[in-house]
């Protein structure tokens, strides 16, 4: 039987790896070599385990023996630290996971994914700001973009800026038919 | 170097006689075109590649001359791996650095005026473009590798965009082209067909007049530059009036020299920027932003910005805490297998300043002047003090810092790192200090330690080593760089 921990121990980043559970959620906790991305390592253990509930990933510096003590540590974590899969909520999430699908080289996107961790850098949030006036006519600035930083993010810039710019956005846009944000 | 080979082949073609490299001189100015340019550095290149074998280090002269510009790109186009260094450096330090290089690297050379000699004989195999050296005001030299699109990758062109800089603009040099920040902005502005303006060694009155007479438009300076500029009665906003922008780096800047620049050129035309050597992020600040947040270094540019306490938990908005970066292209391949500076599990990385974040996300650094300590009312540099140390033979390494004292404000102290196998004493030190520094800047108390917290740059944690001096205070770092 492979398990949680196996898997995550193949991604290259990964020296060490503890599953447990966090309320009624499985979660990993993974001590990182040097460092890593908490949602690279949550697709590679999802894509290593086939169709199943997404697992919350816990970046970690240490792995404490008592259980408690890992889930008490894992809840004081800063954002990126952790990474748990949420659903697009609506059709211009919808459309902006898929933009956002098109500039990163991360496989699944969550709309509380950070663009960092799934894999951005400057050239991506070029072509992110790009895409965005391409398809939604809203124009953001770079560094807006990058602030947004989500998917969740850049749909309140989005709105925000469409109000102040009288622009409407396309009330056709796609629902999760078009694709499943993966490439 | 692929982008050197393209850009200088589009400008050249494109604009043959236009002026590529313009050296300003009191009575007369030399041009170079970027045909010239595109020739002589190809000729230069080929010269170069017959003489040094594949993966060797060429240390080469530079002064802010049209002839330096000329042969550090030809340098570049031939392959081989560049090190830049002043023109008269003394021999024991060309030494040093060629010892260094050839220990990593095998081969070195070096290219002076017309000549290249073999410095060091063996196999090259140096992979980077070009090497600078770091850690030049504290402890022994450290090279530092770099690629020409490494260092304008994280979005710094994007970075210098938003500082009024553009393409095909006229750029004056001013800071030494052996320095990081020149040169790379001098590679920066041969990829965007900038026209170089150099002009020798820096004086205040001399930057103004080229300024005017070459209708400068963008240039980089330190805060030391910008002071001098504001107290020489030749810097008019008339002779300025040309320039799209400035960009200070390198440095903490003190308010009354941001305020008199902001004054100067207007608030829309001076820019700050607060980066590492180490390239684990940025921040771009505006002199309108700085005017409505005096103090700010600006926002992160495409850099994500957290401040940690001492336990490593994040710290609320307006508290003072160590300074964690990170930026896209930092964050995958090498990047996260290679520890040299601290960092998070989840990438990001700080070099030890500290410092806070505003509601709004503008970053205020804190303590970036540990570099100076004020003991009983004199100024003393711990640089100035570490230079004298490390004069005395047997000495490896050696850091010093301010301890704090009720009656002189602060003390400096010296942390020394002895060669191996070398009696050196901490007695040895003091007396050594008692004969060649003012009584202030000899240190209250010198230790003899293993080794000093630096980062693979060179680049000392000062932060460590406020908590050396303060046992009291929690160490809370994992991996020490030995010299």
């Amino acid at each position: 039987v492979t398990t949680i921990e196996d898997v995550a121990l193949t991604h290259p980043d990964v020296s060490q790896a503890r599953e447990f559970r966090l309320g009624a959620e499985t979660a990993v906790a993974v001590v990182p070599a040097v460092f890593s991305s908490a949602v690279e390592i949550r697709n590679h253990v999802w894509e290593q385990l086939g169709d199943g509930d997404p697992v919350l990933v816990a970046l970690v510096d240490e792995i404490p023996g008592d259980p408690a003590a890992l889930a008490s540590i894992v809840a004081g974590l800063d954002g990126t630290q952790v990474s748990r899969y949420t659903e697009p909520d609506g059709g211009l999430e919808v459309a902006l996971r898929d933009i956002m699908a098109e500039t990163v080289p991360a496989s699944r996107i969550g709309v509380l994914d950070d663009f960092i961790d799934l894999g951005g850098d400057s050239l991506s949030a070029v072509q992110l700001s790009t895409l965005i006036q391409e398809r939604l006519g809203v124009s953001l600035r770079l560094e807006t973009v990058f602030e947004a930083s989500t998917v969740r993010g850049l749909a309140t810039a989005v709105r925000t800026e469409a109000e102040v710019a009288g622009v409407v956005l396309p009330g056709a846009v796609p629902s999760g038919t078009a694709r499943a944000g993966r490439r | 170097v692929q982008g050197v080979e393209a850009a200088l082949a589009a400008a050249a073609e494109r604009n043959p006689d236009g002026p590529a490299v313009i050296e300003a001189r009191a009575n007369h100015s030399v041009r170079i075109t970027w045909r010239d340019l595109a020739e002589r550095t190809a000729v230069l290149a080929a010269a170069t590649r017959d003489a040094v074998p594949p993966g060797a280090v060429v240390l080469i002269d530079v002064a802010n001359t049209a002839d330096a510009v000329v042969r550090l790109v030809g340098a570049l186009r031939s392959g081989r791996t560049v090190l830049p260094l002043p023109a008269h450096a003394p021999a024991g330090e060309i030494d040093r650095l060629a010892d260094l290089a050839g220990r990593r690297y095998g081969a070195v050379y070096r290219s002076s005026g017309d000549l290249l000699e073999k410095l060091r004989s063996g196999p090259g195999r140096c992979t980077a473009d070009h090497l600078l050296t770091g850690g030049g005001t504290t402890g022994r030299p450290k090279l530092s590798e770099g690629t020409v699109g490494d260092g304008l990758a994280g979005g710094m062109l994007m970075l210098l965009g938003r500082s009024g800089w553009d393409t095909g603009i006229r750029q004056l040099i001013v800071g030494p082209l052996y320095h990081a920040a020149p040169f790379t902005i001098l590679v920066a502005g041969l990829l965007d067909r900038h026209t170089l303006v150099v002009q020798g060694a820096f004086s205040a009155a001399k930057t103004a007049r080229t300024v005017e007479r070459h209708a400068v438009q963008w240039m980089q300076l330190t805060p030391s530059h910008m002071r001098r500029m504001l107290t020489e009665p030749e810097v008019t906003a008339g002779r300025l009036a040309s320039l799209r922008g400035v960009l200070h780096t390198a440095a903490p800047c003190d308010r009354l020299t941001k305020q008199g620049f902001n004054d100067l050129l207007g608030p829309e035309r001076v820019f700050e920027m607060y980066g590492a050597t180490e390239r684990i992020g940025m921040t771009l600040a505006s002199g309108a932003e700085w005017a409505a947040r005096p103090g700010t270094v600006g926002k992160g540019f495409l850099t994500q910005i957290r401040i940690l306490g001492e336990d490593g938990r994040s710290l609320p908005v307006g508290a003072e805490g160590r300074v964690f970066m990170r930026h896209g292209a930092g964050h995958r391949g090498h990047a996260r297998t290679t520890a040299s500076v601290e960092h998070t599990p989840d990438g990001f990385r700080s070099v030890g300043d500290h410092g806070r974040l505003d509601a709004d996300g503008y970053l205020y650094l804190a303590d970036r002047r540990t570099d100076m300590m004020t003991v009983g009312g004199s100024n003393v540099y711990p640089a100035e003090i570490e230079r004298v140390i490390l004069d005395l033979p047997g000495v490896q390494d050696v850091a010093v810092a301010g301890r704090s004292d009720h009656t002189l404000g602060a003390v400096p102290i010296a942390f020394v790192v002895p060669v191996t196998g070398s009696t050196l004493s901490a007695a040895d030190v003091t007396r050594h200090c008692r004969t060649a520094l003012a009584v202030p800047k000899r240190p209250r108390e010198v230790r003899i330690v293993a080794g000093l917290p630096r980062t693979e740059a060179g680049k000392l944690h000062r932060g460590r080593l406020i908590d050396l001096i303060d046992p009291t205070r929690p160490t809370t770092t994992t991996e020490v760089a030995q010299p």
